[in-house]
């Protein structure tokens, strides 16, 4: 018995020692002491909340030598200490996440119409029955329809809305709530008491938050305390194991982020870091304190389970910052993955520049961002000259998008962008005149083609045009660019020469001459690779 | 004897059937003199055997056809029908009602159907000779009147705001009804049963708890449903439920809007949604009138993007929900 766990050891015998389902527990007393016992139950609710070890009670109230079947068991009979021990005939514990088929219900089905063999009622408790296939949910339904009176169904489940709702109908329902931090707290001290425990006060309440609610967790953490370290446990163990930094650095960070104090913050992650903190664990404090200034904000501060004196400060800071800020604030930061590896406070940092900055320069930047986008994107996908804004130099104030990983490479509209200029174009440096001319034609190349006066958009030399790109107007003359060496010769006889000016004169309204280059891929990495020295050996014509 | 038990309402007519059953006699004995068959397949001569056969050590035989009535529940479009299938049809259910009238005295015939039309030609042909009895959805006052009563015959009072609450919160469905009628009994054990103890006791009570919260979003008031938000949690509701609750309310909605525009009566409306309870509809009819058909859009592909954020891990679940109820609540999208 020594070697067993506390969740075990420690599990609730009567209904009183139940923690923190007042409504639940009382409901029941009253159920045993006016006999007045359901054939069914349903109890739901979260991990860790007492509904197990509920239904073993009532198993044993119900059956107990000494209560007369009333009220709560004695736990000393006989029949109490074998239903304890689990070896009650009677009292049948079915995992439905593992017997979920139809044909272990059809079996429970057959049995259940066999009376108790010593006990005065049968007992099925079915755990996780959401788990159960459709079929055999119908099947338990029809015997919870009708019960043969000597057997008590207890169905447990953590996620009731997956359980049908006709067994729903059928079975009494309890809901079984979180545990109070105090509930938790009060429980561990009980049981610190009785396994001579030592550990500080404020111990217990960290082992109670990092549990939320579920007192199994809560008593699995302090047994695993009190394995490690014995029985004097202090609160900086409680925080190693609970993998607390116990640091206020966090809470300093997010005062910097609020003031959009980028050197401050910045100095913050890197103390963090060279102290060797888990840079993991302290972004997590970070987001849990962040969120808790989110709900500050919003105001529902009581929702906030943090001391008081955190609460006042956070409210204190709530004042200052505007909704869209924190939000901001808590979506960057609670994405970050953070690595091991020695550039990890990089993730940090980025997100804590991109909050202080978008934040610092608010709505007007990110509106002229949003028009440069849309730019962008009307452009058709061919290659563009060098659009008349700012070079792409930082990528940091310039990229509004929050996510930290895209941050460093720049778009691929500014790649294109950056990459086009072409020798000739550059040599140049044509006005922006002819720059915009060049767009108007390049934008509107087929079209004009299929629109050449007389009839001249069926001739040959429209066809080669069509296969041509225009690629920059060099005073009286412009220049197509050709993908293959045959149509380039081809364009260069001197009839289809002539029409093509014709065709491109009329359009833009001037007389202009045609001269044509062949250039094997208008792909800027070629191009590129062209200049830096590569050579074409094969040219492999797409379908 | 023939009996013919119909109605949406399972429970009384569940009740209505146990009385038959005591009715008849000792319960053992009546064990192996009952039949249950299948309305949907039983044929003439099916019935027959069993029906004319003589009761085994007691004086009565008991056969339960289910659904028999429903096979012959006139369709919508009976024009559309074949007049070869409609003439076998009616053959049929001639025989049938000819049969069922003249089973032999020793034996207790009971049809049990849900929603039956008053059309229903099997209907007619018996009701002058069969004991009839409807049960159709309890509703407004009657339900109360039912809560009322199913409280006092457990031996306990109630108080009028707390019956008012608990209807809203259950609606029709008496077999839950009863179930929680059973738990606030024995939770007030001997008191009279008040608001707070249907607040604290009826299950039901956390879903009214998600529609406040819907509320509380559609209308910006952040601080409620962030409020909301963490009671339900404390409550014991799992994140991954409450978006799912979140989504079916806004999709109840959009629904009941374009239902509404087609102008179908309300009842239709109920039936095509599906949805028992009083206080559901009500809400969502409210929430249907307030509430535009571009923000239910919008909220509908947060909840997505929600989704979607849970599920790939970018963040916690419950991050999740604060940070989706924080910004449907901006009354100005963000920029992100």
């Amino acid at each position: 018995m020594t070697a067993q766990v506390f969740y075990r050891r420690w599990r609730p015998q009567t209904l009183a020692e139940v923690v923190g389902q007042e409504q639940v527990t009382q409901t029941l007393r009253n159920a045993l002491t006016s006999g007045h016992i359901s054939h069914a139950y349903l109890f739901c609710g979260p991990r860790g909340t007492g509904k197990t070890s509920t239904g073993r009670i009532l198993a044993k109230a119900v059956n107990c030598l000494s209560n007369d079947g009333k009220g709560e068991p004695c736990n000393s009979c006989s029949m109490c200490q074998a239903i304890t021990e689990g070896r009650a005939l009677d009292v049948i514990e079915v995992d439905a996440a593992s017997n979920r088929g139809i044909d272990e219900i059809r079996d429970l089905r057959e049995k259940v119409n066999y009376a108790p063999s010593e006990a005065r009622r049968k007992v099925y408790i079915i755990d996780e029955v959401h788990m159960l296939t459709k079929e055999a949910s119908n099947a338990l339904l029809k015997t919870l329809e009708e019960p043969p009176p000597h057997v008590i169904f207890i169905l447990a489940t953590t996620e009731a809305h997956k359980v049908l709702p006709t067994i729903l109908s059928r079975c009494q329902r309890f809901d079984f709530r979180r545990i109070s931090q105090a509930d938790v707290v009060t429980k561990l001290s009980q049981i610190c008491h009785t396994e001579g425990i030592h550990i500080e006060p404020e111990g217990l309440r960290l082992i109670a938050r990092a549990a939320t609610g579920s007192l199994r967790d809560a008593e699995n953490l302090l047994e695993q305390l009190s394995t490690y370290y014995g029985t004097e446990i202090e609160l900086k163990q409680v925080q190693t194991i609970l993998g607390i930094t116990g640091d206020s650095r966090a809470k300093e960070l997010v005062r910097h982020i609020i003031n959009h104090d980028v050197s401050a913050g910045m100095a913050t992650v890197n103390s963090v870091s060279s102290d060797g903190l888990d840079l993991r664990q302290f972004n997590r404090e970070l987001v849990e304190y962040l969120r808790g200034l989110l709900l500050v904000k919003t105001g529902s501060a009581e929702a906030v389970d943090l001391p008081a004196e955190d609460i006042a400060e956070l409210k204190e800071l709530a004042a200052k910052a505007s909704l869209p800020q924190i939000l901001k604030a808590v979506k960057l930061f609670g994405q970050l993955e953070i690595g091991y590896d020695h550039q990890a406070t990089l993730p940090l940092e980025l997100a804590l520049v991109d909050c202080a900055l978008s934040s610092a320069e608010e709505a007007p930047p990110s509106k002229a961002e949003k028009m440069e986008r849309a730019e962008y994107k009307a452009r058709p996908p061919a290659k563009t000259a060098p659009p008349p804004v700012t070079p792409p130099e930082q990528p940091i104030s310039e990229e509004p998008e929050p996510k930290p990983e895209s941050k460093p490479e720049p778009t691929p509209a500014m790649t294109a962008a950056s990459a086009t200029p072409t020798p000739a174009a550059a040599e140049t440096a044509p006005p922006p005149g002819k720059d915009a001319e060049i767009e108007h034609l390049r934008a509107n190349w087929r079209q004009f083609i299929r629109q050449a006066p007389d009839n001249m958009g069926r001739t040959p030399a429209a066809a080669l045009l069509r296969s041509a790109k225009p690629k920059a107007i060099e005073k009286n003359t412009i220049i197509l660019s050709f993908k293959f060496p045959l149509h380039k010769e081809n364009m260069e006889k001197p009839d289809n020469q002539q029409v093509a000016e014709k065709i491109i004169s009329s359009f833009l309204g001037r007389s202009l001459r045609v001269r044509c280059v062949y250039e094997p891929e208008d792909n800027h990495l070629i191009e590129e690779a062209l200049k830096i020295g590569a050579q074409i050996i094969d040219d492999v014509e797409e379908k | 004897m023939l009996y013919v038990l119909h109605g949406e309402d399972d429970f009384s007519l569940h009740q209505a059937l146990e009385e038959i059953k005591r009715s008849i006699g000792d319960a053992t004995a009546l064990a192996t003199n009952t039949t249950v068959l299948d309305g949907h397949q039983v044929t003439v001569s099916e019935l027959g055997a069993v029906c004319a056969a003589m009761p085994f050590l007691g004086e009565r035989r008991l056969v339960i056809i289910n659904g028999l009535l429903e096979r012959f529940e006139p369709k919508a479009k009976p024009s559309r029908r074949k007049k070869a299938d409609g003439a076998a049809r009616q053959d049929e259910y001639k025989l049938l009602g000819e049969y069922l009238l003249q089973v032999p005295e020793s034996t207790v015939l009971v049809l049990v159907d849900g929603k039956i039309k008053g059309s229903n030609p099997l209907l007619r042909q018996l009701s002058p000779r069969a004991k009839v009895m409807s049960f159709p959805l309890l509703r407004d006052i009657r339900l109360r009147q039912w809560i009322e009563k199913r409280v006092a015959e457990k031996g306990g009072s109630i108080s009028p705001q707390a019956v008012e609450l608990l209807a809203r919160y259950v609606g029709g469905n008496l077999w839950i009804m009863a179930g929680e009628i059973d738990k606030l009994v024995l939770f007030a054990s001997g008191r009279r049963i008040e608001e707070d103890d249907v607040r604290r006791v009826v299950s039901y009570a956390q879903e009214a708890s998600v529609f406040a919260m819907v509320d509380a979003i559609l209308e910006f008031r952040a601080g409620a449903a962030e409020q909301l938000l963490q009671q339900l949690l404390q409550q014991g509701a799992a994140p991954a439920y409450l978006l799912v609750m979140l989504a079916r309310q806004v999709r109840l909605i959009v629904r009941l809007k374009e239902l509404g525009r087609q102008r179908r009566p309300q009842e239709e409306i109920q039936d095509k949604l599906e949805v028992a309870s009083e206080f559901v509809m009500r809400k969502a009819r409210e929430q249907a009138t307030r509430y535009s058909l571009a923000r239910l859009k919008e909220v509908y592909h947060r909840l997505l993007q929600a989704d979607v954020w849970i599920k790939t891990g970018k963040y916690e679940a419950e991050l999740a929900l604060n940070i989706l109820i924080a910004e449907l609540c901006q009354p100005r999208k963000l920029a992100v």
